[in-house]
């Protein structure tokens, strides 16, 4: 254990370069790898003033689609508080849970737009599952911090606006082998520049619930 | 089977089933089309399941199955699944046993608890007409199942149940007096335990194994044994051989069956697979066969 801790510890790392920004807040590109340097998606990079002092702006509402019978997007970061709707673009009903300690419930079978968002009070991940089609699976990531991005196809984000002052980051990826706080680094943000933060993580699969189908029309429902 | 009459049968099963389905299907606004093709070739080592083997005839099939249907979610814990399908072999060799099968079929499933790893339980029942070239064995099918299962983790589920199947047989004549010669009228039932588990996110592992009492068909060469145990003889004039005569039997059917199905994407698999079943019977008659098959599977 000892052991996969330290690999997993070694296999960060992290660069610090500073670039020119005009205005009076600096910002963070992350670089979001695995061990083989292949570019992770659907990395969550959350920054945490160390100082505490965070500047809590509006909550808006997000959204969280299905469609083809697949949360879209799979992953989403949203700001502790936020209220997320789940409108549902099939043509077929859906009914959402999670089981997720950071947050339990359930919006019984549906179609078009719930009624009701669902608030997400409580920071950490949140599972998402429909009840009629096991194989969709989705991931709400509730960050106490406002200042949060996720990666795209290439493996970057970039946190702006970030008011200059020390902060600890994390990263958060479903396939990470590794706890979050084992990604933790502290960078200084410095005002009108660009500090540049990269992962190496180590991944595993993860498996889930298929949904290609079987010879005979089995495999699903 | 004249081709009149199997035109009309065929038409009445299709009828049957599209009304079916239409009558079902109606006031589902939320109810989901479901269409399968599979399509692939098996080789059977024993398609007579003779207990000797110079009796043994083998031979290779290409097979179609498609179904269509409707799934009804009428509240988040409960499935309905209503489909007609159709599935035809041709075989290399012995022509005589290509077939056509129309049916309609019917399936419920009930989930005690939210979410994936929840416990279900189904029932399935099917209906169908099997037409073959050969008239001794066009007949018509009735299938049930009632099966519990649960996924216990996202790569690995597993199920039992137990089921009953009948197939009825108008066409046999007897030969023996005294005797049935309608051999393909079987009854049984069983139970199976299955279980699946994904290697990998394409590659997904399963095993079934079944147990069966009830009657089996088997064509050889006259035998005193098979004939004292048998409950209907008939001539089998379908693998060409005069010298062959189908019987009825009593017996218990262990088999097992390994499969391997490895994902393209989310709509389509290829699908390899090879059971072997065993069938032990009165007066010491037993005999076994396998099948290995593969077929290529899309959901539309």
């Amino acid at each position: 254990m000892h052991t996969r801790r330290l690999l997993a510890t070694l296999a960060l790392t992290t660069t610090l370069v500073h670039a020119q920004l005009p205005g009076a807040s600096g910002e963070i590109q992350a670089v979001v790898t695995d061990e083989s340097s292949k570019p992770l998606a659907d990395a969550v990079v959350i920054a945490v003033p160390i100082d505490g002092n965070m500047r809590l702006t509006s909550r808006p509402r997000d959204e969280v689609d299905q469609v083809d019978k697949e949360f879209t997007p799979r992953v989403k970061v949203v700001l502790v508080g936020s209220t997320v709707t789940f409108p549902n673009n099939d043509s077929v009903r859906h009914q959402v849970y999670s089981f997720s300690p950071a947050k339990r419930f359930e919006l019984p079978l549906y179609a078009g737009v719930p009624p009701e968002p669902v608030v997400f009070n409580k920071p950490g991940l949140v599972v998402l599952g429909c009840n009629i089609h096991d194989w969709m699976v989705g991931y709400i990531y509730v960050s106490e911090s406002p200042y949060f991005a996720k990666t795209g196809l290439d493996g970057k984000a970039t946190l702006p606006d970030l008011p200059p002052r020390a902060y600890v980051l994390r990263v958060w990826h479903p396939q990470l082998d590794a706890s979050e706080e084992s990604t933790q680094k502290t960078i200084e943000v410095v005002r009108g520049k660009r500090s540049d933060a990269a992962w190496a993580l180590k991944v595993k699969l993860v498996a889930k619930v298929r949904r290609a189908p079987i010879a005979g029309g089995a495999g699903r429902y | 089977m004249p081709l009149s009459l199997l035109l009309t049968s065929v038409r009445a099963y299709v009828h049957l089933a599209c009304h079916g389905l239409l009558l079902l299907a109606c006031g589902c606004a939320s109810a989901e089309t479901l269409v399968d093709v599979d399509a692939g070739g098996s080789y059977q080592d024993n398609l007579t399941r003779a207990r000797h083997r110079e009796d043994f005839r083998g031979d290779a099939a290409l097979s179609v199955f498609a179904s269509a249907g409707r799934i009804i979610v009428p509240d988040g814990m409960d499935t309905v699944v209503l489909s007609g399908y159709a599935h035809t072999e041709a075989f290399q060799r012995y022509r005589e046993l290509d077939h056509l099968e129309l049916g309609t079929s019917v399936s419920y499933k009930h989930k005690l608890a939210l979410g994936w790893a929840a416990a279900w339980i189904s029932a399935h029942a099917s209906l169908s007409y099997d037409d073959h070239r050969d008239r001794l064995r066009d007949s018509t099918r009735l299938f049930g199942e009632l099966e519990l299962g649960r996924r216990f983790r996202p790569e690995l589920d597993a199920s039992a149940g137990v089921f009953y199947d009948r197939r009825y047989d108008n066409h046999g004549e007897s030969v023996v007096p005294g005797v049935s010669g309608k051999v393909f009228d079987l009854a049984g039932r069983g139970a199976f335990v299955r279980c699946g588990y994904e290697l990998s996110e394409r590659l997904l592992l399963g095993s079934r194994l079944a147990l069966r009492k009830g009657d089996v068909e088997s064509t050889s060469q006259r035998d005193f044994d098979v004939f004292l145990a048998s409950t209907a003889i008939t001539p089998d004039t379908a693998f060409g051989d005069m010298r062959l005569v189908a019987y009825r039997i009593d017996g218990l059917t262990r088999s097992a069956e390994l499969n391997a199905s490895w994902a393209f994407d989310s709509r389509s698999s290829l699908n390899a697979a090879f059971a072997y079943a065993r069938t032990n019977a009165d007066r010491g008659v037993v005999y076994s066969d396998s099948t290995s098959s593969l077929i290529y599977a899309y959901r539309f």
